[in-house]
């Protein structure tokens, strides 16, 4: 099977090099043979990757310990399902599965649009397989998955201790689909400029592909939080650690480009900018990629440590010199339709919000690399932790949300002071009163205060544009006040979604300040029978409890939970420890009981000869609220990118026009 | 020999794919194109229509959202009439290039069921300002 796979990996490689040339020269010539052709390349593809994806998958389950990709990720005794989704946990098999959704999105793109703009599409197929030839040289010279050893193991080493967790089978796939998915406006944008057709088409075409993509990056980061938070027992979920920095800049780029190509197909401005944008997202994506698989950086993804480096530097470069010098040869096609009319107005809140973007992301970017500048520089790796983030991003955030509340308010081209005036006094009052009852309530942290304001701000903004637009509604249609409301969203998918977008971000918002600020810790040992409080809890330790499989020994401390004199459950934290890692790995399983309001987390931190056991026990507030903050983020971005009936009748328009034209051509031809 | 029946089989597979791909090139000549995506460089008329109906939904949408706007109290009635006017004037303006292009004329006729419809009064007002246009005396 491992034969199959090698001559898969190697024929998809001589296949999307001939897919991506065929299809250039295809449409550069005219030549309809080569681009059907470049198009069953494209398929075939596909097959490949497939064929490679499986034939790595039936090894894993059959255990086939002679591929050392297998030994490392699966052991005798894990668990089928860990087998199977092992195939992400380790860097072969990732890129592989990389290459496969890459092919799943081109297959994706190709059939969605098999009817659209036949001036672009074949470039964008083309430039789709040009990333795609990249990945597969890394896969066949640098990071083969069927490579075998000399000799075969009697077990295997098992997948990494830290991955076998519900979250992580979901976490990967959804980040790669993220990053994988920027491929696609990426190669819109190029198409754009290498077919010298730079205007509405690809900005529309592409849109839902950058939210498609957008929304998985944001659910890959969702998801690697919970996971971080139920896994790693710290307590926390977001620790800018170097990989999911790697995942938030790509996600902040992409933001600010989804804003402001808003700006380009309502005024025909910012063209350069969005260009700019979409190949600093796509670079971006590689380069998280880069920083997750080549080890550059020292970070609990350290398991990923490679060669493959070198590679990926030499792509971006290639892919930053070559975008970039079809952005400068096509400059005379992009100019600005009109100029910004007012500051006073939703053009220009964009254009400081993506001001704002690329600040925060220069930040994530810099205390990111700051280790490998400071060694360039000093011969010293210094590193940038969470303080140097939490400091300068998070001033940042605070007047993006600020600029996030302004933004809605305001209406395209200008307004005067009176009417702006008129709409922003309302939520400043609510936030001015919000902070004042925070501080009467006991709140006082002034940076805890003015953080709530700022929320409760954009909050009630964004609560009176429902409000006023379900009035407007109202009276147009004369609907009933719930059909009105259901009318005026979907009327207006695109705002509207967006701010349920925004209301997602607030409510996140509120549960970061809340767990970050008022997050209580405290260390305590407990002999079995005993009872102690914790805040408002108290919590009784029973006694500790041994088994053994055949991966891992397991020692758990079921404790007794009671919050006042309600009883709230039995709390089992514990240690694993994975024996057939090599070296062993001691691994925490987190305990944690959720309310909407805070979360009892307990962590067993050791067992001592007496049988009493030492917890680490936090109470974090308001964490629920990421959670469900990020849930209707996602909500929102759906709502967003449904499609929109006018747009779909151009595009039957568009495509009726060019059937009817090739029907006339093939007609001429005969 | 387990090993070569894999290496048959995964030679096989290329070999199919392999034909699979070429086959239009070998095909080419022998009957007219069916190829969707064949570029016509000189042929700019899909493109065009491509934008001009990009840009009037662009403008309906900004009519729409300018209503709505002035519905919230967002803007005064003063902006409201020079930007409603502006767009309108676009509006009319990019219909006439769709008249050019033949394409105007189906696309604009609102269907009674889209009478109702929020788009279609936008349309037919437009519609109505670009009539008055064009009867006016030059």
């Amino acid at each position: 099977m491992s034969n199959i796979g090698y001559l898969s990996l190697l024929g998809a490689l001589a296949l999307s090099v001939y897919a991506t040339l065929a299809l250039f020269f295809g449409a550069r010539r005219r030549l309809p043979e080569l681009i059907a052709s470049g198009r069953r390349a494209t398929i075939g593809i596909a097959i490949l990757n497939a064929v490679a994806f499986l034939a790595l998958e039936y090894l894993l389950i059959v255990q086939d310990f002679n591929v050392e990709y297998v030994a490392r990720q699966t052991s005798i005794g894990q668990p089928l399902f860990y087998t199977i989704t092992g195939i992400w946990g380790g860097q072969e098999g990732s890129l592989l599965f990389w290459v496969l959704l890459l092919s799943l999105y081109t297959l994706g793109v190709m059939w969605v649009h098999r009817d659209d703009a036949p001036e672009l599409m074949p470039y964008v197929l083309s430039v789709m397989n040009f990333v795609m030839v990249f990945f597969l040289v890394v896969l066949n010279f640098s990071a083969p998955p069927f490579r075998r050893l000399d000799f075969v193991p009697v077990d295997g080493q098992g997948l990494n201790p830290l991955l076998q967790h519900p979250a992580m089978i979901m976490h990967p796939p959804n980040l790669y689909a993220g990053f994988v998915g920027f491929t696609v406006p990426y190669a819109f944008a190029m198409a754009a400029l290498l077919s010298g057709r730079t205007g509405a088409t690809w900005v529309r075409l592409s849109r839902r592909w950058t939210l498609i993509a957008w929304m998985f990056l944001g659910l890959g980061m969702l998801l690697g939080g919970w996971w971080a938070y139920n896994e790693l027992g710290w307590g926390g979920y977001w620790a800018w650690d170097p990989v999911e920095n790697a995942s938030l800049m790509p996600w902040l780029i992409g933001t600010a480009f989804l804003h402001s190509v808003m700006v380009q197909e309502q005024r025909g401005m910012f063209k350069v900018w969005n260009m700019l944008l979409i190949i600093l997202a796509f670079v971006l994506s590689i380069f998280g990629t880069f920083l997750t698989r080549s080890g550059v950086l020292d970070s609990i993804h350290a398991f990923a440590v490679s060669s493959i480096g070198v590679y990926f530097l030499v792509f971006i470069a290639i892919t930053l010199l070559g975008s970039f010098m079809l952005l400068y040869d096509r400059l005379p096609l992009l100019k600005s339709e009109r100029e910004l009319d007012a500051p006073l107005s939703r053009e220009a809140a964009f254009l400081v919000n993506n001001i704002l973007f690329l600040g925060i992301w220069f930040t994530v970017f810099w205390g990111t690399m700051y280790p490998i500048i400071s060694e360039l520089v000093t011969g010293r790796r210094i590193f940038v932790g969470p303080p140097f983030f939490n400091m300068v991003a998070g001033p940042l955030l605070l007047v993006m949300l600020a600029l996030m509340g302004i933004g809605p308010l305001l209406p395209w081209r200008r307004t005067s002071w009176t009417h702006a005036k008129r709409h922003v006094i309302p939520p400043i009052i609510f936030a001015l009163v919000l902070m004042v009852v925070l501080w009467l309530v006991g709140v006082r942290r002034w940076i805890v205060v003015v953080a709530y304001g700022v929320v409760g701000f954009a909050t009630a903004g964004h609560i009176l544009e429902f409000w006023r637009g379900w009035r407007a509604q109202r009276a147009r249609s004369g609907s009933h006040p719930v059909a009105a409301f259901f009318e005026l969203i979907a009327k207006n998918r695109r705002r509207y979604g967006g701010y349920i977008v925004h209301l997602g971000v607030l409510l996140l918002t509120i549960g970061v300040i809340g767990s970050k600020f008022y997050e209580q810790v405290v260390d305590i040992t407990l002999a079995p029978g005993e009872r102690t409080h914790v805040g408002e809890y108290t919590v009784q330790f029973l006694e500790a409890e041994g088994s053994r499989d055949q991966i891992k020994e397991r020692v758990a401390t079921p404790l007794h939970l009671w919050k006042g004199e309600r009883f709230l459950g039995t709390l089992v934290p514990s240690l694993d420890y994975y024996f057939k890692v090599p070296g062993g790995q001691r691994e925490t399983e987190v305990a944690v009981r959720s309310s909407l309001f805070e979360d009892f987390y307990v962590v067993l931190t050791g067992v001592n000869r007496d049988g009493s056991a030492t917890f680490k026990i936090f109470i974090n507030p308001l964490v629920a609220w990421v959670w469900a903050g990020s849930l209707l983020l996602l909500f929102g971005t759906w709502v967003a990118m449904w499609p929109d009936p006018r747009e779909e009748r151009i595009l039957e328009r568009l495509r009726a026009r060019e059937a009817s034209r090739r029907s006339l051509l093939g007609t001429s031809q005969a | 020999m387990e090993t070569w029946v894999s290496v048959l089989v995964g030679l096989g597979l290329l070999a199919g794919l392999v034909g699979y791909v070429v086959r239009p090139i070998l095909r080419a000549g022998r009957q007219p194109s069916a190829e969707p995506w064949l570029p016509d460089p000189t042929d700019t008329s899909t493109e065009e229509l491509a934008e001009l109906l990009f840009q009037r939904d662009a403008l309906l949408a900004a009519l729409h959202d300018l209503q709505m706007d002035l519905q919230m109290g967002k803007i005064g009635e003063e902006d409201f009439r020079r930007l409603d006017a502006l767009y309108r004037a676009r509006a009319v303006e990019v219909l006439r290039r769709l008249d050019e292009l033949q394409e105007g004329e189906a696309e604009i006729a609102p269907t009674e069921a889209a009478e109702q419809t929020w788009e279609a009064w936008i349309e037919r007002a437009v519609e109505r300002a670009r009539q008055a246009t064009s009867s006016s005396p030059t």
